[in-house]
């Protein structure tokens, strides 16, 4: 029954809860002997969270720091499991929670194309028949056959932003990407975004980066505290948050 | 508890909800879809081993023939004189021979079991961010680990070539390491996601593993040890450390060029295949615990 999904929907969370139990790995031999367990800070991340993303549909995710985002999104890619509630996804779903993430610092830009791809679960002749894109797109040049080593941040993050697109996923959940590299780096992977929603791919997309947010999102959901605060229109939405930033002194950053 | 489907394809919806998220059937086929990614990882584990270093791959060589040279040495030379703890082999085969034969199989399973436990612990930072089935490191660093050791076993076949003394024996081999292989990662399964969450583990299996060389027979054969000590059936407990089996089947086959019996080949067959069995039960029953572990 939970294989059951409403047609048009792409993510659909149903009280999702995520809780993480701290300290577990300072634990010393005395706690691990008494069972003196239950003294573990316990942080509610994720709170009851209901929400759905229609296909084709771009989502942004806004919130101040610690509020959920990214264990949401982790939940979402598979990476860690809900304490409580279900999550369904429809379709390939690339999560891009650290550009990449699992490149060897050892191995030439070209050599980590075909790892990272791998790593989000593609065929060989899928990489292969993209690779002359994903070196173009990623606009490093020469720097492809060097080690990773000789590149900058901004290298790094747009060669992962470019195998990870190039995967043509059904959904594309991306976390705070864009705040590496340049301005234009940030144009790049917005316009991307757009770009890949108008091709059908559903996207969810935590950003800080309001501006461009209200440009490219459909909805945004606004979590606070680890609960939906709210979920709407785009600039609705965005400048509820935006209120609720200026009055509250920890929003200062 | 329901088991959430991992099949890639456009249509196929996925649900992930409490409790574990992959039944032991559909781990197996998971990792099967992250074929490629097994080998992209063991490929650059073997790329990057000696990166930075001036004779790169003749390492895998010189390493073998060291260990080999250096036990021929203070066993068959300095501690030649000992007869009762070193055997003396008649012909032209060295006690260097004698001790390599059953080596290699020990090298197999420290290699393996060992590996397994620190590939994991590596891993995990990674599956922070990516994810993929936690056991495809695990078979990525052993499988780019067994290439070494098959070094070592090419390193043993010219040993043997050298004086003449090959028979079709040899190719026993072939059965005998990969069982060996099967048992080490079903330990190393059981021990990783222990180790990830008391490095302890790791630092007691490495005390273990240098005991567990003397109390296997490589510097000495199985039948060298009494029946009984002191009260202590000492043979029946050799017998049950299923790696002295493996040892003892692999000089069987190269230095003394017989086939091991059946019961020996039942033996290894079942270690090797309920060690992996409960090492692949345990591992999952524990591993994603481990990894949202903080």
């Amino acid at each position: 029954m939970q294989n059951k999904m409403a047609e048009g929907l792409a993510i659909n969370a149903q009280g999702v809860s995520k809780r993480y139990q701290l300290g577990t790995r300072a634990i010393s031999l005395r706690n691990a002997v008494t069972g003196e367990r239950g003294k573990r800070p316990i942080v509610d991340a994720v709170n009851k969270v209901t929400f759905s993303v229609a296909k084709g549909e771009v989502l942004g995710l806004i919130g101040r720091n610690g509020s959920g985002k990214s264990s949401l999104i982790r939940m979402i890619a598979g990476i860690y499991r809900p304490t409580e509630g279900m999550i369904q996804v429809r379709g390939r779903l690339t999560a891009l929670v650290e550009l990449g993430a699992g490149f060897d610092q050892q191995l030439s830009g070209r050599e980590n194309i075909y790892m990272n791809a791998s790593g989000h679960g593609l065929s060989r002749q899928e990489t292969e028949s993209s690779v002359g894109d994903i070196i173009e797109f990623a606009g490093i040049g020469r720097f492809i056959d060097f080690p990773m080593e000789t590149y900058s941040t901004g290298m790094r993050a747009r060669l992962g932003f470019a195998v990870a697109t190039a995967l043509n996923p059904d959904v594309l959940v991306a976390d705070e990407i864009t705040a590496v590299g340049d301005v234009r780096f940030a144009d790049q992977c917005f316009n991307h975004f757009d770009y890949m929603s108008k091709k059908g791919t559903t996207v969810l997309l935590a950003s800080h980066n309001l501006n461009r947010l209200s440009d490219v999102a459909s909805r945004v959901l606004w979590l606070d505290n680890g609960e939906v605060r709210q979920i709407g229109p785009t600039q609705e939405t965005i400048d509820a948050y935006r209120v609720f930033m200026r009055s509250t002194e920890e929003g200062k950053k | 508890m329901t088991e959430s489907e991992m099949t890639f394809g456009s249509e196929q919806v996925r649900v992930f909800v409490p409790g574990r998220s992959l039944g032991f059937i559909g781990r197996f086929k998971e990792l099967k879809q992250y074929k490629q990614f097994v080998i992209d990882q063991t490929r650059r584990k073997l790329q990057i081993r000696y990166n930075r270093s001036l004779l790169g791959w003749a390492w895998s060589l010189i390493h073998p023939l060291a260990i080999l040279l250096i036990y021929t040495l203070v066993f068959g030379t300095i501690l030649a004189g000992e007869r009762n703890i070193v055997p003396n082999p008649d012909g032209l085969e060295s006690f260097g021979h004698f001790l390599f034969s059953a080596l290699v199989i020990w090298f197999v399973f420290q290699q393996v079991s060992t590996t397994a436990i620190g590939a994991f612990a590596e891993s995990l930072m990674l599956r922070k961010r990516l994810y993929f089935p936690p056991t495809a490191p695990i078979i990525a660093g052993v499988v780019a680990g067994l290439v070494g050791n098959g070094v070592e076993i090419v390193v043993l076949l010219v040993a043997f070539l050298v004086v003449g003394s090959v028979s079709m024996t040899f190719l026993g081999l072939l059965f005998v390491v990969p069982l060996t292989a099967m048992f080490a990662l079903g330990v190393g399964l059981v021990l990783a996601p222990l180790n990830a969450r008391f490095r302890d583990v790791g630092h007691l299996y490495q005390v273990i593993l240098r005991l567990a060389f003397f109390t296997t027979p490589i510097i000495y054969t199985a039948d060298v040890v009494p029946e009984t000590y002191a009260g202590v059936p000492l043979r029946r407990l050799l017998q049950l450390n299923p790696v002295s089996w493996m040892t003892e089947a692999s000089r069987s086959l190269t230095f003394s060029q017989q086939w091991p019996n059946g019961e020996a080949w039942l033996v290894m067959s079942s270690a090797a295949v309920l060690s992996l069995c409960i090492g692949w039960y345990v591992f999952h029953r524990l591993v994603d615990d481990v990894v949202e572990g903080f």
